[in-house]
């Protein structure tokens, strides 16, 4: 599930980093989990109250995709407007603080079963999964894989900028329209289950671009996968807290790693480019 | 050939320019645009390459209307080189080339011997193999600009859109580059038509001009060009004077 996770997060930041030309984008900062956060928190905490009941599998990874495409829609609709990519992020950060005052007003209302759910939810864990789970997650993953493979040459046209992938002939549109299906389907799954994790998304493809020595993304989705997965793997054995029984939420581990990380890579760097 | 047929150029519904009539473009032309700033240089070259920003009017290449070439046929017939730069400044000189190979590669762009042949040449004729493996992120103003030029011209294409292509270089670059695409453009039967501030460089040079004044588009050969005297009139200013086609600054 580690792998699972670590390798689909790391897809979708590098899609959204390509696609906004915008080394800060990422499945998290875009608001992107927030809007798959508030799906979930509208079935689990709203279900009562509209009197359908508990709902579980399924009817979560569905609330989180959409919620995810939701948001992603959004933005992609706000971009074209917004030309200033800093514009965006401020966007997707507003977004996000929405989705929480949602759900924080749901929250209010819910019972204390329900919001003991959503919280435990909230934190990430790799570990509550079944195989059925693990079974529909890879085949998501499956299928956002076929779709990349169909999108790797208009993902590098996108590097030289819009207008000159446009120039090259490449349909900026339909690109643009797969990359939002594999973000949400990768992001909305992957949170679906396992809850809103920071930073692997964000992080990943600037730890691909530093290693590696060229931006194609034939190289760096491979990459990126490779990375994402091991950094999560890495990050979920220090969570289970070796040598004592107790294991921590998988977002603080990562958020714990993460956040430093991001600091050193600006200080290194100076300045970071998608 | 390339025609151009009523068309007015400019942004929502406000109009820039506009050509009353018709106008072609022969192959293996050299041609400036020339106009002040503002005057929609670069929203006609924007028109052409993009089919964006064009209000009314058709843009004709091969006899077939813009429209009805599919994407990758337009993409080997215009290329573009833009004074923006929204490019990953981690792409190497190299990477960057091989990516405007992508009209004539697969559908996962690998390049063939060909592909590598062609952008081998181009890298030599531009003086760009030194810097080959440099990140875009790394090279000056200057540098930048010849390698996006190169950039358009490994996409070999029939006709060659540039926006102010002489920019951040230094007056002998600008005359070596000029030239240089002058004579690509007669030896390979391609066609060049760049937006320029330079204009003793573009009388002297260019088979042809382009001018846009008080939002007409014109088109004429250079010696009628400047015969037009339209030169004074684009520019009008005590400090300048144009004879016969020789810019000379006036200062007391």
């Amino acid at each position: 599930m580690a792998v699972l996770t670590g390798a689909g997060l790391a897809i979708a930041g590098l899609l959204m980093q390509t696609l906004f030309r915008n080394p800060l984008a990422g499945p998290f900062v875009l608001g992107i989990s927030s809007g798959a956060g508030l799906g979930v928190a509208l079935v689990i905490m709203g279900a009562t109250a509209l009197g359908i009941g508990a709902i579980s599998g399924i009817g979560i990874i569905t609330a989180s995709v959409v919620g995810s495409l939701v948001v992603l829609l959004l933005i992609i609709v706000m971009s074209l407007r917004i030309k200033d990519t800093m514009g965006l992020l401020i966007v997707g950060l507003m977004v996000g603080s929405l989705s929480s005052a949602v759900v924080g007003i749901l929250s209010y209302f819910s019972s204390s079963e329900e919001l003991k759910r959503y919280v435990f939810w909230s934190l990430g864990s790799l570990g509550n999964i079944n195989w059925d789970d693990l079974l529909i997650i890879s085949l998501l993953f499956f299928v956002a894989l076929l779709l990349l493979l169909w999108i790797i040459k208009p993902l590098n046209a996108l590097l030289l900028g819009e207008s000159y992938a446009l120039s090259l002939g490449i349909n900026i549109k339909k690109t643009r329209w797969i990359i939002i299906i594999i973000t949400s389907i990768l992001a909305g799954s992957i949170t679906a289950f396992a809850g809103p994790i920071a930073f692997i998304g964000l992080a990943v493809p600037h730890l691909a671009r530093l290693i590696l020595p060229t931006v194609n993304h034939k190289i760096l989705i491979p990459t990126a996968i490779l990375l994402g997965a091991t950094l999560l793997l890495f990050c979920d054995i220090a969570s289970q807290l070796p040598f004592s029984n107790y294991s921590l939420p998988i977002n603080a581990v990562t958020s714990i790693l993460g956040a430093p990380l991001i600091i050193w890579l600006i200080m290194r760097k100076r300045n970071l480019h998608f | 050939m390339m025609r151009l047929k009523n068309i007015q150029v400019g942004y929502g519904h406000c109009v820039v320019a506009e050509l009353d009539g018709d106008l072609a473009f022969a192959k293996a032309k050299f041609i400036s645009i020339i106009g002040t700033n503002g005057s929609g240089k670069s929203t006609l070259l924007r028109a052409i390459a993009s089919g964006k920003h064009l209000i009314k009017g058709n843009v004709f290449l091969e006899d077939k209307n813009w429209n009805d070439h599919t994407a990758q046929e337009r993409s080997r017939l215009i290329s573009i080189v833009l004074t923006e730069r929204a490019f990953s400044y981690f792409l190497s000189v190299r990477e960057l080339l091989e990516l405007s190979r992508a009209p004539y590669t697969n559908y996962i762009g690998s390049l063939a011997r060909g592909d590598q042949e062609i952008i081998n040449e181009i890298l030599e004729n531009f003086d760009l193999k030194k810097l080959e493996h440099r990140r875009a992120g790394t090279l000056s103003d200057g540098q930048l600009q010849r390698v996006l030029i190169a950039r358009a011209i490994v996409q070999d294409t029939t006709y060659i859109l540039m926006d102010e292509p002489t920019s951040h270089l230094d007056i002998n670059h600008k005359a070596d580059l000029l030239l240089l695409l002058k004579e690509y453009c007669h030896k390979k039967d391609k066609t060049i038509i760049y937006a320029t501030h330079e204009i003793q460089l573009a009388l002297s040079l260019c088979d042809e001009v382009v001018s846009i004044h008080k939002g007409n588009i014109a088109h004429r050969s250079t010696s009628d060009f400047i015969k037009s005297n339209l030169l004074d009139e684009i520019f009008p200013s005590p400090h300048v004077d144009f004879k016969h086609g020789k810019m000379e600054f006036k200062f007391k």
